[in-house]
């Protein structure tokens, strides 16, 4: 199991703001290592994009484990949705090798709130 | 119907989804092509129009030669980049080993002389896996068909378990689109994108 809890379940945040990441792991086999990652990714019609922008790595010696990262936030780029491109933030808890991994998406733009890229409202 | 525009994250045709479902066998199975493939002496093409899933198929192929502890090599050439990467033959003679196996995507986009310099660049028993448009570059292995079940398998394994598309619509996309998976999937990702689907979702997807 791998879990990750952001600060009460918040999922918006300003940019360059600071937050707690908690990363808990209960693996079923031993892993050399988890990796708490920061990232952003769009979603889409055609080809994905995926940025590593912050990756913390621990020692998985013990197959239970947590550890509370302090994480300052990038200043960009904004999260954002249009109808052909979303760009998402994510926070991903990996254990290697095996690949088993987690993932929590978040909101990274001014006042919280994705920008939308359509003259109407997202639904 | 609802026609409220809908962000990319919330589309179930997004690539990322897509790209989660294997390729789909009709006819036959992963083993029995993989069987036949070394009958032919492991030099085979998988042939088909663009979008009828010849590189999904390359690759599941592919994944399972590295699993079974096999090296692959890749050399994908397609319309928009037509030409072979520099260098290409002098790499495979100093890179590759004679039990690796060579995945060719899209060969029908180089030169008849470009594609004798392959083959006589291949080494006596390696394996070569390509893809083309048209047969008569090695012994067809596999000709990729689809039909409209298959498009309608597709979609019934993303995200939603209640995509309101009737069947008569997915035929009729498939039949627009003469087969081509890629271009009625792009088509059903443009109209769920301008809300022309209603949606149930089975799974959440990012909110």
């Amino acid at each position: 199991m791998l879990k990750i809890e952001l600060p009460q379940n918040e999922r918006s945040f300003a940019p360059g703001g600071t937050i707690g990441v908690d990363a808990h792991w209960a693996l079923d086999k031993p892993a050399d290592r988890v990796e708490l990652r920061l990232v952003w990714n769009t979603v889409g019609k055609g080809d994905r994009d995926l940025s590593v922008v912050s990756t913390w790595s621990y020692d998985a010696t013990s197959m239970n484990g947590h550890q509370l990262e302090e994480v300052t936030l990038p200043e960009a780029p904004y999260s954002f949705s249009g109808k052909l491109l979303s760009l998402v933030w994510a926070f991903e808890l990996i254990a290697l090798p095996s690949g088993e991994s987690t993932r929590e998406e978040f909101v990274i733009a001014p006042n919280g709130r994705e920008l939308t890229l359509h003259k109407s409202e997202i639904v | 119907m609802s026609h409220a525009f809908q962000p990319a994250r919330n589309n179930p045709f997004a690539t990322e989804h897509l790209l989660r479902i294997p390729y789909l066998f009709q006819n036959s199975s992963l083993d029995e092509l993989i069987e036949r493939f070394e009958q032919m002496g492991s030099r085979g093409a998988l042939v088909g129009p663009e979008g009828h899933g010849k590189t999904t198929l390359q690759e599941a192929i592919a994944a399972e030669y590295e699993r079974r502890g096999v090296k692959t090599h890749w050399i994908r050439v397609s319309r928009d980049c037509p030409h072979l990467p520099k260098g290409i033959f002098e790499q495979l003679a100093e890179l590759t080993a004679p039990e690796d196996l060579i995945l060719f995507d899209g060969v029908e986009q180089i030169s008849r002389l470009a594609w004798w310099r392959f083959r006589r660049t291949l080494k006596p028993g390696q394996a070569c896996l390509i893809t083309t448009h048209t047969p008569g570059w090695f012994p067809t292995l596999h000709d990729c068909v689809t039909d409209c079940l298959l498009l309608r398998e597709i979609i019934a394994r993303l995200p939603v378990s209640d995509i309101q598309i009737d069947s008569a619509e997915i035929d009729e996309i498939w039949l627009k689109h003469q087969g081509d998976l890629r271009q009625s999937l792009f088509d059903l990702y443009d109209r769920f994108a301008s809300g022309e689907f209603l949606v149930a979702r089975s799974s959440p997807l990012s909110e």
